[in-house]
């Protein structure tokens, strides 16, 4: 019993001993980092102070001098300069350019791409795209090409875009077909950022040579291509189309660039079977619709998809001819509940509007 | 609009001067709260650091106060909470420059607006969210234009674009929204809700002022 006690106590005794040495390195860690925070900011706020009027009186003024920057600030250089570039446009963003060149920034920008930490990296591609810094392309090319990170691929393709638009295309146009986990809304940002015409050949290649599956996805980006290569390349697909998904794309194509010369393509699939494809219709109806189009429309608030009611209302809100009183009119001469509820919906939006 | 000349920074001086001790705030009371109640009133508002001890309320606008008696004082820049709003309009009132209101709560978007604008030679006031704007703008004179972020915290730049067409008192002002990526149908809904005009995000300090020249020349 008392060789029992012994050993009890003295496991007791080491894990009261191991627990409050672990407590302690917690503690002393926790406050290490805390201090260490605390510093980062102070050192921050203190680079601010000093830097912050520089820029925003080299935004106006080019200054003759500018203090010298040590590398160790180089990081919150960038952040700051960065946050000032992302808010303008115009003249005072190339004066911040004149800034950043007169601290010799560009000079330090290659050594930041390769860093360790991704953060840094972003935030040197993001400093060279708004400094069009030519000579690290071949950099910001390579992440494109190889990097396995949608972010760090995608902001070196804005920094290229930034650069050279048109022979931004020419690199990250292609990749988009093979690249399916690029977020579409990002591939949608940066295509925004490229002219039609550089992007319009591009696209249509890569939609060219798409397997079925991936078309869809892709067919989509159309609508970032001039509108007169978006609607060549849909008139083909819509000739010898019949997956359902395929022609929904295509159609939703037809629909964002409002052309107005296609809403036959508009109107020849309102009677299709799949509701995917009427809300297609009704989206660009919306936008390009005429008041021969109103009893199409009409038509589809009695349908039992929810969807295709809800947007075929609010296409008919949308018509530029369509007033509130003749909303209230339609409802009139409406039976169906359904297509009743649909349309009250939008006339109190339109009416919340007016 | 028929505002004061005024002639020389002097007189500048004088209105904040009068403002502290009528408007604002008891000087006895922040001597007594600061335990410094032998110190001169010079030497209180020339440490504007140690009014950081009054209070969240009346620290900024106090601070704002000294930086215009001190610097060039032709613009005052007025960064606002609570009580100080009406004052401030007051103040802006006093100045010659067109006077604007800008209702944005990013900190560095609403510092790069009030330096073009400054520079431009406007007289600035800040409102930091939709609550604090509608404050204003129920309870002070009007500006010659309100520039209004359309996303803010509490009410929208929306919400405030209506509660400024509402009142009488603003009817003469412009309405500028400023809108990130704006899309054609919101663009028509703010003109025809009562903006002027609308300014995209990120904005050209160049475009900014000549776009809201329009409204004051």
């Amino acid at each position: 019993m008392a060789i029992f006690d012994s050993t009890v106590i003295a496991f007791v005794s080491y894990l009261s001993i191991g627990v409050m040495s672990l407590t302690l390195v917690v503690a002393v860690l926790t406050l290490y980092l805390r201090l260490r925070l605390i510093s980062g900011e102070r050192q921050r706020r203190r680079f601010n102070e000093k830097w912050l009027p520089i820029m925003e009186k080299g935004m106006y003024e080019l200054p003759k001098a500018v203090p010298t920057l040590k590398r160790s600030e180089l990081v919150y250089f960038l952040w700051l300069w960065n946050s000032l570039q992302e808010r303008l446009k115009g003249e005072v963003k190339e004066n911040l350019n004149v800034v950043a060149r007169m601290a010799k920034v560009d000079a330090m920008l290659e050594g930041l791409l390769w860093s360790n930490s991704v953060n840094s990296r972003l935030l040197a591609m993001n400093t060279a795209g708004h400094l069009q810094a030519l000579t690290v392309w071949g950099e910001l090319k390579n992440f494109v090409q190889t990097s396995e990170n949608p972010v760090v691929a995608l902001t070196a393709v804005r920094s290229l875009i930034r650069i050279d638009s048109k022979a931004a295309a020419a690199v990250f146009i292609p990749l988009i077909g093979i690249h399916k986990e690029w977020p579409p809304t990002q591939v949608a940002g940066r295509l925004k950022e490229v002219k039609p015409d550089a992007a319009s050949a591009y696209l249509e290649g890569i939609i060219l040579a798409a397997s079925n599956e991936e078309l869809p996805r892709l067919i989509r980006y159309l609508r970032f291509a001039s509108v007169r290569t978006a609607i060549f390349v849909v008139e083909g697909l819509l000739a010898k189309a019949d997956n359902e998904e395929v022609i929904a794309a295509c159609l939703s194509v037809i629909g964002e660039v409002d052309s107005g010369q296609s809403l036959h393509l508009l109107r020849r699939y309102a009677d299709h079977p799949k509701w995917v494809i009427k809300v297609q219709v009704a989206n660009g109806l919306s936008k390009q619709g005429t008041q021969e189009d109103v009893a199409l429309l009409l038509n589809f608030l009695g349908d039992r998809e929810w969807w295709v009611r809800y947007r075929a209302a609010h296409a008919l809100g949308s018509l530029p001819f369509m007033t509130l009183a003749q909303l209230e009119e339609l409802k009139r001469g409406l039976e169906d509940s359904y297509a009743i509820d649909a349309l009250m919906q939008v006339i109190e939006e339109k009416r919340m509007a007016v | 609009m028929a505002l004061k000349k005024l002639q020389a920074e002097e007189d500048m001086v004088v209105i904040i001067d009068n403002l502290i001790r009528q408007v604002y705030w008891d000087l006895e009371a922040i001597k007594a709260k600061l335990g410094c109640a032998d110190l001169s009133e010079e030497y209180i508002r020339e440490k504007s650091i140690e009014l950081e001890y009054i209070g969240q309320k009346t620290s900024k606008y106090a601070k704002t106060l000294i930086k215009a008696k001190q610097g060039s004082a032709r613009r005052l820049s007025a960064v606002l909470t609570g009580a100080d709003e009406i004052a401030a309009t007051t103040l802006l009132k006093e100045a010659s420059d067109p006077t604007v209101l800008i209702v944005e709560d990013d900190v560095v978007d609403e510092r790069l607006l009030v330096m073009a604008l400054e520079r431009a030679g406007f007289s600035v006031l800040v409102a930091r969210d939709g609550r604090e704007a509608t404050n204003i703008i129920n309870n002070a004179k009007p500006t010659d234009i309100v520039l209004v972020d359309n996303m803010l915290p509490y009410v929208s730049g929306l919400q405030l674009l209506k509660v400024i067409r509402a009142n009488r008192a603003w009817s003469e002002t412009a309405v500028v929204m400023l809108t990130d990526n704006p899309s054609e149908r919101e663009v028509v809904y703010v003109m025809n809700n009562g903006a002027q005009d609308y300014i995209e995000k990120p904005f050209n300090p160049r475009e900014l002022v000549a776009r809201l020249n329009r409204f004051v020349h």
